[in-house]
C-alpha cells in the first residue's frame, strides 16, 4: 500500500514541476500567429496546386492575411463565394477576378490527321517530343499521350479516345496552370472568359507555311487571314502563318469561327450558320 | 598488356563494326539541302538569295554571333530556295537549297576527284596560331564527333590548358567513320593535331584509340613518332569511352567537376575527324563541305561502307537497301545515342556520323524494377539511374535535381543494362529537360 502511495506522490510531484516548467516555457516562447491564417487556410481547397503563385494553400493564406486585402492575389481554384468569405475574414472587398479556363490550341484529332510515323517508346508527351516530331508529322500539335491529364488535380482533363486529344471540362477547370507548365509544346492556354463563360480560340499552333500545314493536318491554321478580316474588333492577328485571338479584345461574337476554311477556330458555344460538323463545338 | 580505361561504370555492347574498309566517294547531290544550323548555338545568317549562283566551297551563310558556325556551298549551282526543310526528327528547319546543273556538277566532281587524289602529296604550311584560328572559323568547322560545338571557340580557351586529347575512340557500336579516316589519312590527322596544339599553345597531345582498332592506332603511331609532343594512347574498349569526361579520366586520370567544362582541369578534347578538317582548312583552304559517314547495320554486307558525302546530300541518295521488315529503324548515328530518323529526305549535316539500320528493334514489353543495381554499375557518371527514372516518372523534379540528374550524359548505358528493359534514359531525359527549363 505504502509503495503505491509513494509512487503516486512522487509521480504527482514530478508532474506538477513539469507542468509549471512547461507553462512558463510556453509563455516565454509563444509564437503569436494571426488566427485568421487558420480560418483562411481552412476555406482554401488544400490541394497546394500553386496556381496562386505561392508554394501552397497555407502560404497563400499567410500572405493574404499579411497584406490584409486580396488586391493582386487570387486563388484561381476557389469559387467567387469562397473568395468573398475570405474577404469577409480579412475585412476587405473582393474584386471579381476574370475567370480563366484552359483551352487546347490543337484540333488535329487522330481521325483527321495522318499518322505517318510509328512510335514505340514511353507514352509520355515530353519523352515523345524529345525523340522527334511524334506520330503525326506536325511538329507543333498535340502528341496525345496525356501528360496534361496526369498532372490535373481537379479531374478537369480527360483524353478523348476517339480524337486522341485532351478535353477540358470547363466546370472543373480551376485555371491552376499545372497543365500549361506540363505540355512540352505549350498547347494549353489559359483564356479569360467573356459573357456567359464564352471563349473563342484558334485551336492550332502550327507555324508551318499554309501549304505544308494543310498537307500535314486538314484542320490546321494556314494563316489565310480570313479571320483577321472578319473580326470587327481587331482582336485577331496573323503572324508566322498562325492566327491568334487576343482575349482582351475578343467579344466572342463567333464571326471568325464560321469564316475559317479549315475549322481551326473553336468556340465554346454554338455558332449559327456554321457549316462544320458539331465536333467543332465543345 | 592491359590498357587503361575510365574508372566508373561502362558497358560492353557488341561492337558490330563490320563495314568494308576504305572510304568511297558518294556522288555529289544534284539538289543539296544545307541547314543553317548544323551546330550548337545560333543558326548561321544566309548571305545569298534565291536565284544566286554559287560555287562549291563558297560561303553561303556567315556566323556573326558569339557562338555559331559558317556554312558553305557543298555543290556549285543555283540557290533554288531558302526554305524550311525536313530534318531527321521530322521537324522543319531553315535551309538553303542548291540545285546543280549538268555542267557544274561534272566540273565539281572532277575538281573533287583531283583534290582527293592529290591530298597525300599536299604540303602542310607553317602558319601562326592566329591564322589557324581564323581559318578554322572561316571554314565553319564544328566538333565532328556528334556534339557539333564550333571548333574555333574551343581553340581559344579562357582557362589555362596543358593537354589536348584527340578522341579516336569511336565507342558507338556499328560506326567506323573515324576508324576509316584514321587509317586513310594518319599523317594529315597528326598535322591537324599539331595545328591545334599551336593554336592553343599546348605542347602535349594524346590521341586516344580503343584497342579494337589496332590498324588505326598503328598507322597514327607510325606518324606520331616524328611529331614532337604527340603520342598515341591505346585504351581498353569500353562504352562510353568517347564521352568527354570519360575520355579525360581514361587518358589523364583528371576528373572534370560537375557542371564544369574540360578546360577547368586543363584539358581540351577534339575529335579525330575535327583534326583532319582543321588540317584541310588550314593547308588547303577547304571549308567543311564533306565528311565521312558510316552506313551499317542490318543491310547486305557489301553495302556496309564508309562514304565521303557532301553536306546536304539527302540520305535517300546513299546506296543501301532497307530490309522489308516493318519494325526496321533507321538510326542516325550509332544505336546507343543515335536517334531514329523518320525520313530519308533529310540531309547529311556536319554532325552526321552515319546511319545504322536495325531490324527487330521494336521495344520489348517492360517489367518492374527488381532493384538489381545493374544500371548503377553501368552508369559512367556514378549516378543512380533507377532512382532518377522513378523521379522522372513521378514528376519529382526537385528530387531529380538533388540527385544530380543534370550530370547525366545520356549515354544509354542504364537502359542497355536493365534486365527488366525499363526505359530508364527516357524518363531521366524528361527530368533533365524539365530541370534545365526551370
Amino acid at each position: 500500500m505504502q509503495v503505491v502511495l509513494y509512487s503516486i506522490l512522487i509521480l504527482g510531484a514530478i508532474g506538477c514541476i513539469g507542468a509549471v516548467v512547461l507553462f512558463f516555457t510556453a509563455r516565454r516562447f509563444e509564437v503569436k500567429e494571426d488566427p485568421r491564417i487558420d480560418q483562411v487556410a481552412s476555406l482554401l481547397a488544400g490541394a497546394n496546386c500553386g496556381g496562386c503563385g505561392f508554394s501552397g494553400c497555407r502560404a497563400f493564406a499567410t500572405e493574404a492575411v499579411r497584406r490584409g486585402n486580396l488586391k493582386d492575389i487570387n486563388c484561381p481554384v476557389s469559387s467567387a463565394d469562397t473568395m468573398a468569405r475570405i474577404a469577409l475574414i480579412l475585412g476587405c472587398t473582393v474584386e471579381v477576378a476574370q475567370r480563366n479556363i484552359a483551352v487546347l490550341r490543337c484540333n488535329g484529332s487522330c481521325q483527321a490527321r495522318p499518322q505517318p510515323y510509328a512510335y514505340d517508346g514511353v507514352r509520355s508527351c515530353a519523352v515523345m517530343d524529345a525523340a522527334g516530331v511524334g506520330e503525326s508529322a506536325c511538329a507543333f500539335g498535340c502528341l496525345g499521350c496525356g501528360d496534361c491529364v496526369e498532372v490535373c488535380r481537379f479531374g478537369a482533363l480527360s483524353l478523348d479516345t476517339a480524337t486522341g486529344l485532351p478535353v477540358v471540362d470547363p466546370d472543373r477547370c480551376t485555371a491552376c496552370g499545372a497543365c500549361i507548365a506540363e505540355c512540352p509544346r505549350h498547347l494549353l492556354e489559359l483564356r479569360p472568359t467573356g459573357r456567359n463563360d464564352r471563349r473563342v480560340w484558334v485551336a492550332c499552333a502550327s507555324r508551318d507555311r499554309g501549304a505544308v500545314a494543310r498537307r500535314i493536318c486538314p484542320s490546321a491554321c494556314i494563316g489565310c487571314r480570313k479571320c483577321e478580316k472578319a473580326c470587327r474588333f481587331g482582336a485577331i492577328d496573323v503572324a508566322d502563318n498562325l492566327s491568334y485571338i487576343t482575349a482582351a479584345d475578343c467579344r466572342a461574337c463567333g464571326a471568325c469561327v464560321s469564316e475559317c476554311p479549315t475549322g481551326a477556330i473553336l468556340a465554346s458555344f454554338p455558332i449559327r450558320n456554321q457549316s462544320n460538323d458539331p465536333q467543332h463545338i465543345q | 598488356m592491359i590498357h587503361s580505361t575510365f574508372s566508373k561504370g561502362g558497358i560492353h555492347p557488341a561492337a558490330c563494326k563490320t563495314t568494308l574498309s576504305g572510304i568511297e566517294a558518294l556522288p555529289l547531290p544534284r539538289r543539296a539541302v544545307v541547314p543553317l544550323q548544323q551546330h550548337i548555338g545560333a543558326p548561321a545568317r544566309p548571305i545569298v538569295a534565291k536565284g544566286d549562283s554559287v560555287r562549291r566551297g563558297q560561303l553561303i551563310a556567315e556566323a556573326p554571333y558569339a557562338m555559331s558556325a559558317a556554312v558553305h556551298a557543298p555543290v556549285s549551282g543555283t540557290v533554288a530556295a531558302l526554305e524550311d526543310a525536313l530534318m531527321p526528327d521530322g521537324r522543319r528547319r531553315p535551309c538553303i537549297v542548291i540545285t546543280a546543273d549538268e555542267a557544274t556538277h561534272d566540273a565539281d566532281e572532277t575538281e573533287r576527284m583531283r583534290y582527293w587524289l592529290a591530298i597525300d602529296s599536299m604540303a602542310t604550311p607553317d602558319v601562326d596560331a592566329d591564322t589557324i584560328k581564323r581559318r578554322v572559323a572561316r571554314a565553319g568547322i564544328v566538333g565532328m564527333g556528334g556534339a557539333t560545338f564550333p571548333s574555333a571557340i574551343k581553340l581559344a580557351p579562357r582557362d589555362k590548358v596543358d593537354l589536348l586529347i584527340i578522341n579516336g575512340c569511336e565507342c558507338e557500336p556499328f560506326l567506323t567513320c573515324d576508324d576509316a579516316l584514321m587509317r586513310a589519312y594518319p599523317a594529315k590527322i597528326i598535322a591537324g593535331v599539331q595545328m591545334m596544339m599551336k593554336a592553343t599553345a599546348i605542347d602535349r597531345a594524346v590521341i586516344a584509340i580503343e584497342d579494337n582498332k589496332p590498324e588505326a592506332a598503328a598507322a597514327l603511331a607510325a606518324h606520331a613518332v616524328s611529331a614532337a609532343g604527340v603520342e598515341v594512347k591505346i585504351l581498353r574498349t569500353k562504352y562510353p569511352q568517347g564521352g568527354e569526361r570519360q575520355l579525360i579520366d581514361a587518358v589523364s586520370g583528371r576528373k572534370v567537376p560537375s557542371g564544369a567544362i574540360p578546360s577547368a582541369v586543363g584539358v581540351i578534347v577534339h575529335n579525330v575527324a575535327t583534326a583532319f578538317a582543321v588540317w584541310q582548312a588550314v593547308s588547303t583552304d577547304m571549308p567543311l563541305i564533306e565528311r565521312v559517314i558510316s552506313i551499317s547495320g542490318d543491310i547486305p554486307a557489301d553495302q556496309r561502307r564508309n562514304y565521303r558525302a557532301a553536306i546536304g546530300t539527302p540520305f535517300a541518295e546513299i546506296p543501301f537497301t532497307l530490309p522489308p521488315d516493318a519494325d526496321t529503324k533507321i538510326i542516325l548515328g550509332g544505336p546507343m545515342m543515335g536517334k531514329c530518323t523518320v525520313t530519308l529526305d533529310a540531309p547529311v549535316t556536319k554532325g552526321t556520323s552515319g546511319i545504322t539500320v536495325l531490324t527487330d528493334a521494336r521495344r520489348q514489353p517492360l517489367m518492374p524494377c527488381i532493384r538489381c543495381g545493374a544500371c548503377v554499375d553501368a552508369c559512367p557518371m556514378g549516378l543512380e539511374p533507377y532512382l532518377l527514372e522513378t523521379y522522372g516518372r513521378l514528376r519529382r523534379w526537385d528530387d531529380a535535381r538533388a540527385a544530380d540528374v543534370a550530370d547525366c550524359i545520356e549515354c544509354g548505358s542504364c537502359s542497355w543494362s536493365c534486365p527488366s528493359r525499363r526505359p530508364l534514359l527516357d524518363y531521366i531525359r524528361r527530368a533533365k529537360n524539365r530541370c534545365r527549363q526551370r
